[in-house]
């Protein structure tokens, strides 16, 4: 074939046309199709939510998996019978889990008095307020309603026009109604959602039986899909869409590995706390604190609530008030050492982001889409970076640079 | 001829209840594997490990005057024409053009699927063409979850380069 022929053969590629299946398409597929895909996700994250959780959860076990399953692969073991394999596995590790969680948790109903509990919170409500009044001098001061520190505030007030007033001081009978309102609080709480945790318990084992429904076929059957997902790409693109989903995958895996990392950080450190304040159930709430962290601002609240109760009801008074602050402190630094220690420096490193970009990540996702953005904030800007970085590639012409090494680790 | 056993085997395997536990390649299936066979890289495997590449060969279909890739772009794909034909383009330091037609069973693109650098030539589909591609972020799969098929290919496509050097020594030496 002369050159020429093949120049014109080159020619023939029309630059503002797509070419899929042997039939031309026109630009518009490459912006409709990731529209789409967003569209349908936003569409079943506010119409049929308990789908979505259903399939983010069923995903993230898919990547924690899928190792499981093709290490059983490779030793001649079937898919499908390796994927039924490894979900019994997991149901009777749950079931077993479950059982200790149940015996721990009819233990501590036989210890923990609901009656002695709501009597002790507010001993203990009081007994904080009294602790906090002696250590914090200021607050003291405030409670007294210090006339040195009220005309400081009056004059602060004149200077600054936006400046907040000083809150009221707190005299005795306050600080009683205020007991007598935290009691009728706790009373009027475990009454009111006694109902809304049986409608919870029935929506969970609904989940349950979804995300074991998506988690089996996405095991099984996941890799067709991507396969047949991956055929959909017109050819221009489907060596560098290729790439990306590989790295998409591999980066997937290691986010999920990272979480298990953190949440036994996590886990550890309110075990051990709670081991060295004297905390009943050490190992329970170290327990709760591991399964509870991935849950974004509701789970720390949970690990924290229920050491809290646990304490309160099961010890008396004088020790309890001093216990309860202390694991709530832990509680708090266990937080605060995962906020802004262990999140960036494990998923930083992992993702190639820098820690200040991590924690606006995740302060964006929560304002767009509360707990489910935290969760999801971290993998979706690491897939938005990887896709710019692909497309800079594709524009700039230069040559792809090989994968990296740590592609052919078992772990990466 | 086959073994007496084998056909009662066959047999069984197309009873209703055991084809359900048993997965049967369809004809086109077949005729990939048949078409495998006949490559360099992938014609020492076995059926077995054959059937296990077809789940990471990506089939793609080029119309006619499509190009599959041009020189110089990024690339880490290995091509195995399934049906039509390709043509491969290079220019040389004289500015003539040299070319090289794929008929079916061919493979191209090896030189970029192991080392990820720009591609060595234009390949472009003469007519409508059907590809099958095998890309390096597969065979990182492959050495995970299959190494001793992994090394298989890569032995293949290592002992192709050899020939390919010495065909060229040999051409320098001439």
């Amino acid at each position: 074939m002369p050159i020429s022929h093949l120049k014109m053969l080159r020619a023939d590629n029309h630059p503002h046309q797509i070419v899929f299946q042997g039939r031309r398409f026109s630009k518009w597929v490459k912006l409709g199709l990731p529209v789409l895909c967003l569209a349908v996700l936003w569409f079943l994250y506010h119409a049929v939510p308990i789908l979505f959780s259903s399939l983010i959860v069923s995903v993230g076990l898919y990547y924690l998996l899928n190792p499981v399953v093709d290490f059983l692969e490779t030793h001649s073991i079937r898919r499908s019978a390796g994927t039924a394999l490894v979900l019994l596995s997991l149901f009777f590790l749950f079931y077993l889990v479950w059982l200790r969680i149940m015996s721990f948790s009819s233990s501590i109903r036989e210890e923990v008095d609901l009656d002695m509990f709501q009597k002790n919170i507010v001993q203990t409500v009081e007994k904080v307020i009294v602790f906090a009044e002696e250590q914090i001098p200021l607050i003291q001061r405030l409670v007294d309603g210090d006339p040195h520190l009220l005309e400081h505030s009056a004059k602060s007030e004149k200077n600054e026009s936006h400046a907040k007033p000083l809150p009221a001081p707190t005299s005795a009978p306050s600080k009683r109604k205020l007991t007598q309102d935290i009691e009728s609080f706790v009373r009027q709480q475990i009454m009111s959602r006694a109902f809304d945790m049986a409608k919870k318990v029935a929506s969970l084992f609904a989940n349950f039986l979804l995300i074991s429904y998506f988690t089996f076929f996405f095991l099984k059957d996941g890799r067709t899909f991507k396969k047949n997902l991956i055929e959909w790409i017109p050819n221009r693109y489907f060596e560098p869409a290729l790439k990306f989903f590989y790295e998409l995958n591999r980066r997937m895996q290691s986010y999920l590995q990272n979480m298990l990392l953190d949440c036994t950080l996590v886990g550890t450190m309110v075990g051990l706390g709670s081991h060295f304040l004297g905390v009943p159930y050490p190992v329970v709430l170290g327990l709760a604190a591991f399964i509870l962290n991935s849950m974004p601002l509701l789970g720390p609240a949970l690990y924290t609530a229920l050491g809290l109760i646990i304490t309160i009801g099961t010890m008396d008074v004088d020790k309890s008030s001093h216990v309860a602050l202390g694991y709530f402190g832990i509680c708090v630094v266990s937080r605060l050492c995962d906020d802004f220690v262990f999140i960036p420096t494990i998923y930083g490193r992992s993702h190639h982001l820098h820690a200040v970009l991590v924690i606006a990540a995740v302060l964006v996702g929560e304002s767009v889409a509360g707990a489910w953005g935290m969760f999801l904030a971290i993998p979706i800007l690491s897939i938005l970076l990887l896709g710019l970085q692909i497309v800079r590639e594709i524009s700039a012409g230069d040559v792809a640079p090989p994968l990296p090494l740590s592609a052919f680790h078992p772990f990466a | 001829m086959s073994l007496p056993g084998t056909s009662i085997l066959a047999k069984v395997r197309h009873l209703p209840i055991v084809s359900l536990i048993f997965r049967r390649l369809d004809p086109h299936q077949k005729d990939v594997i048949q078409l495998l066979k006949k490559t360099f890289i992938f014609g020492e495997l076995t059926d077995q490990e054959l059937v296990h590449l077809l789940h990471l060969l990506h089939e793609r279909t080029f119309a006619a005057g499509e190009t599959i890739f041009n020189e110089g772009e990024p690339g880490f794909g290995l091509y195995v024409v399934l049906r039509g034909e390709v043509v491969i383009g290079k220019l040389d330091h004289s500015g003539k053009g040299k070319v090289a037609k794929l008929p079916p069973g061919e493979a191209f693109g090896e030189v970029s699927f192991i080392d990820g650098s720009g591609r060595s030539a234009t390949a472009t589909a003469s007519e409508k063409t059907e590809l099958l591609g095998f890309y390096h972020t597969e065979l990182f799969d492959l050495m995970k979850h299959n190494p001793v098929l992994a090394s298989k290919i890569l032995l293949a496509l290592a002992k192709q380069m050899g020939m390919r050097m010495r065909a060229m020594l040999q051409l320098i030496q001439n």
